[in-house]
């Protein structure tokens, strides 16, 4: 068994209704009713966000770091991902929303859009190779990847073996920036601006690497006000120079970024979780081989549509399409530089992606079987609507809930009315059939009052 | 000696419904994978019970498929109804095709579908009556009760 595993998302009980409605969303039905609490499988929840959406009293929450933690450090760092600078009016430049970050408390700010560039061309690199399964899988969203761990195990090496852009930026930040200052590393705070709980996981879980080195995410939604706020104090003028990105790493911000940053041949992009599992079954069926490239993000949208993220997904999404055009004659990077650290090997994962599934079964085959044709006739006996009543997002689910012990047939409110109807009848029967021992009508000397249906319920 | 199957399940292909094409075979896999079989293996089978389903779907009326699992080997057997195959060891030929323009179109009739089926499994057996309809019998072999504890 592994260590406990941390997941962003998480319950909040006292709020929660037990309503239903997020276990029908949940992708990968890691939720269930108990104690009339929506609760999350640990082993199944790949920290998509989408019940964080999808609850109607804000029970699902995600969990990230509070802005007072920075106090831990004498020195802190903001990575910035580029779907920041969608966030604010047409007349806000990310030169100002850099700054603005500073003034909530951060002595350096770092952009992710910078370093996108180099997995971009990075990626190119790999691309150009014959022997590589395809089409190529994007390893920038990590609850697309997760999901992979989970249910698309012959997806894995389809995966790009390159980081993401914010894995490059905190590892990057963590080795040099300490000594640089002349720090120590646990004096250096290096906080991820996070649109979603699949970041923060990612952060304090990296899958793919051997160390931590963000000390933690501070959701948008969080600090939106009080970026508002420090924007009217951000001069219009001033000695520094904080937006360096171009258009290309900025584009990454939005879903169909990182294609239109390749710029080549054969790339596709997909979003929605619900539009990712249809289109890695039609992958595992073999289709789109020919494909070049997959760009698949959790969130509609991409990461403007983050669950973390505040303004509207499509008016978000149209302002990383203005940003990119505006500055795609910008770029940072050194392309020479790049290719060089890739041939290196700088940019790949460090650690193999470890695989965490619901499938199988049973670890035996001849169980597996067992217990395959037990759900199955349990399935039979379950109404088949699916309504969420016992607490599984299904009836399938149920079935393969009690065949695995965690549940009971009669937790079915269906199967438990029909078994009580059953019990009724047969008392009903009994109580019709006198002993032998009686006559068949015994003589009374009065009656006794009759019971209505009112009083039987008093 | 004939087993026992451990398992056994059986799935209908409707002939010319391109748009459900491809639900029988992941079904099986999903089978498979739940198992808890080699990845090798349900990758060959899966590859093997795609193009006969496909087969189906191309150019018969109907079909059924049995997935029947032992303890040495998963055995898949297709019987479908509809125009057979006249000449089988033509059609068995890379690159033989009979597809029509409309099947063509929709990107399959390669005529690699029974070339690739036989290659993937470690058994192969067809027959076909023209006029009444297509027989195939694929196994591989697995090792069921070696992994058990």
């Amino acid at each position: 068994m592994k260590e406990s595993i941390f997941h962003s998302v998480a319950l909040l009980e006292e709020v929660c209704i037990g309503c239903t409605a997020c276990l029908q969303a949940c992708p990968t039905e890691a939720i269930r009713l108990r104690e009339g609490k929506a609760r999350i499988m640990e082993n199944r929840c790949i920290d998509c966000g989408v019940c964080i959406r999808t609850c109607p009293v804000s029970a699902k929450i995600a969990r990230t770091n509070e802005m007072h933690e920075l106090r831990r450090f004498s020195y802190n760092i903001a990575v910035v991902p580029p779907e920041l600078y969608s966030q604010f009016g047409d007349d806000v430049t990310p030169e100002m929303i850099l700054r603005a970050i500073l003034k909530l408390g951060f002595d350096e700010v770092f952009e992710v859009a910078m370093v996108s560039e180099e997995i971009t061309l990075a990626t190119k690199k790999y691309l150009e190779r014959k022997d590589i399964k395809r089409p190529v899988l994007s390893f920038n969203c990590p609850a697309v990847v997760r999901l992979i761990t989970v249910r698309f195990p012959d997806l894995v090496d389809h995966l790009l073996p390159l980081k993401s852009p914010m894995g490059v930026a905190g590892k990057r930040l963590r080795e040099s920036r300490p000594a640089e200052l002349g720090l120590s590393s646990e004096k250096v705070g290096i906080f991820y601006i996070t649109p979603c709980p699949a970041r923060m996981t990612r952060i304090r879980q990296p899958m793919t690497e051997s160390e931590v080195y963000y000390n933690g995410a501070i959701s948008i939604a969080d600090i939106y006000g009080d970026i508002l706020i420090k924007l009217k104090e951000v001069p219009s003028e001033s000695e520094l120079d904080l937006h360096k990105s171009g258009g290309s790493g900025i584009g990454w911000g939005a879903i169909g970024g990182e294609s239109k940053a390749l710029l080549m041949e054969d790339c596709m992009y997909v979003d929605g979780m619900v539009n990712v599992l249809k289109i890695f079954e039609e992958i595992e069926k073999g289709e789109l081989s020919k494909l070049n490239y997959l760009e698949c993000m959790a969130c509609t949208g991409g990461c403007v549509g983050g669950p973390l993220m505040v303004d509207n997904v499509f008016i978000a999404r149209n302002k990383i399409k203005k940003l990119r055009q505006r500055y795609e004659d910008q770029s940072p990077i050194d392309p020479e530089q790049v290719i060089k650290l890739y041939r290196e090997g700088r940019y790949h994962h460090q650690k193999k992606l470890e695989l965490n599934l619901i499938d199988p079964l049973d670890s035996s085959p001849v169980q597996a079987i067992k217990k395959m044709k037990e759900r199955k006739h349990i399935l039979d006996t379950l109404p088949g609507i699916d309504c969420g009543a016992c607490g599984a997002p299904n009836c399938r689910a149920l079935a393969e809930d009690v065949v695995q012990g965690r549940a009971k047939v009669t937790d079915c409110i269906f199967v438990l009315f029909e078994q009580a109807n059953e019990m009724a009848q047969r008392v009903a029967d009994w109580t019709a059939r006198l002993p032998s021992s009686m006559k068949t009508q015994h003589k009374r000397r009065a009656e006794p009052e009759k019971l209505t249906l009112k009083e039987v319920g008093k | 000696m004939q087993d026992e199957a451990v398992f056994e399940e059986t799935f209908f292909i409707e002939g010319g419904n391109f748009s459900k094409a491809g639900k029988v075979s992941a079904e099986v896999k999903r089978v498979l994978k739940e198992i808890g079989l080699d990845a090798s293996i349900i990758r060959r089978l899966a590859i093997a019970v795609y193009e006969s389903e496909m087969n189906v779907v191309a150019y018969a009326d109907k079909g059924e498929m049995n997935l029947q699992i032992f303890p040495d080997k998963v055995r898949v057997s297709i019987q479908d109804q509809g125009q057979g195959i006249p000449d089988i060891e033509l059609a068995m030929q890379e690159g033989y095709s009979t597809a029509t323009e409309a099947i063509r179109e929709m990107g399959f009739g390669a005529g690699m579908g029974l070339p690739n089926m036989k290659k993937n499994v470690d058994f192969f057996e067809i027959e076909s009556t023209v006029g009444e309809g297509t027989r195939i019998r694929m196994e591989v072999l697995v090792e069921l009760w070696g992994s058990s504890e």
